[in-house]
């Protein structure tokens, strides 16, 4: 495995804009799943 | 709270093979893999999320000692129970095990014949994979492959979704490669944004034709192909920002690593939260990198920040932050602008 990186190997900008109210659309059931993926559908 | 879809977990780190293009460094030494009664303990905790997907990956999972008895124990409690393998280890018993327990397995095949996929994963693996299908089949288990697409295999596409027409699959499922682990090591190189969107068109359009789902993750791959996920992403657009689209790590999703380490990406590990230490709900609400996650879309870089479809998609940041070391620059690989 590579290793762990932290927050801060990120090196964000100062003005980094924080959003807290957002909600993701539904991910559905979709037919194919792969092992890695935060698709929203898997598909096409 | 977020709500919280998909979980992606690599039970073990352990492998069999040591593929070319593999995201992890080869590791064997599992001391530090999740006990039963700690994989136990956050399957409970992931149920109380009412969570639809668990999806279980390595390493190669099979190999994990703990991964009937965790299959069993997680029978039942999720919508969908996924396991990603490479196939070698699916003999006739195992294949009748899983069809006890999970409802999809996804067997990595890089190639439409022993040629390429062995080169990629080594000698004798394509026909112990095609035997797996061929068992998990029989067992009644639904199956679908997968390709990581590269320079080597781009060619190949059409073959390829012959390849699962023949098999008697219903989808397979198309990944660009991420230039990281041992990719990056064997200059296994990623496809240039032009090549990668006459490959998946070419095989997207095919697989139309032939009755074979073709899919990939990246969702600008989805809205240049797909007209109704393209209504929806400017549907969101219009929301400017109150509901994201693409990516949805730290939105509805996140990756465990095997060690009970959350993370935010297997390409991309950011250490979000550790299960030996924290709840699941602590970190799901509290974690920065998660806070991080949820507000990437308002500070994108490059065309990306610029993108009519950005908080529907936001490209992938884990390819982002490989080919630049910047998490918010722009995703060289989406042709999308």
């Amino acid at each position: 495995m590579q290793g762990i990186l932290k927050v801060e190997d990120l090196k964000l900008p100062d003005d980094f804009e924080f959003h807290d109210e957002i909600e993701g659309v539904d991910l559905p059931i979709c037919t194919i799943c792969c092992d890695c993926c935060m698709c929203e559908t898997g598909g096409v | 709270m977020n709500r919280l879809d998909y979980v992606q977990w690599d039970i073990t780190s352990a492998c069999n093979l040591n593929c070319l293009h593999c995201r992890e460094k080869i590791i064997k030494n599992i001391k530090d893999d999740l006990t039963l009664q700690e994989c136990k303990n956050l399957i409970d905790q992931i149920v109380d999320f009412n969570t639809h997907t668990l999806s279980i990956a390595g390493g190669e999972p099979l190999l994990s000692p703990v991964i009937e008895d965790v299959l069993m124990y997680a029978a039942g409690k999720f919508r969908r129970l996924v396991i990603s393998s490479n196939g070698t280890m699916i003999d006739k018993e195992k294949a009748l095990m899983l069809s006890d327990y999970v409802t999809n397995v996804q067997i990595s095949i890089d190639g439409p014949n022993a040629k390429i996929h062995d080169y990629i994963r080594g000698e004798g693996v394509f026909i112990k994979a095609m035997k797996a299908i061929e068992n998990l089949q029989t067992a009644g288990v639904k199956v679908d492959i997968r390709l990581t697409l590269c320079q080597l295999n781009k060619n190949l596409v059409i073959e390829y979704i012959d390849l699962a027409k023949s098999l008697g699959l219903s989808g397979a499922y198309l990944r660009r490669i991420i230039p990281t682990g041992n990719a990056k090591k064997n200059g296994l190189d990623e496809l240039t944004s032009l090549e990668l969107k006459e490959c998946l068109g070419k095989a997207i359009n095919y697989g139309r034709k032939i009755g074979i789902h073709v899919a990939s993750a990246d969702y600008f791959c989805q809205i240049e192909f797909n007209e109704k996920a393209r209504k929806k992403a400017e549907r969101i657009q219009k929301l400017n920002g109150e509901v994201i689209g693409g990516c949805a790590v730290g939105i509805n999703s996140f990756y465990i690593m095997q060690n009970g380490v959350i993370a935010y990406c297997p390409y991309l590990p950011v250490f979000c939260g550790d299960l030996r230490k924290q709840s699941l709900k602590e970190i799901w609400e509290n974690s920065e990198m998660f806070k991080i996650a949820r507000s990437i879309r308002f500070n994108l870089k490059g065309k990306c920040a610029k993108c009519r479809y950005k908080f529907a998609c936001g490209g992938c940041r884990a390819y982002a932050y490989v080919k630049t070391g910047d998490i918010l620059a722009e995703d060289s690989g989406c042709w999308l602008y």
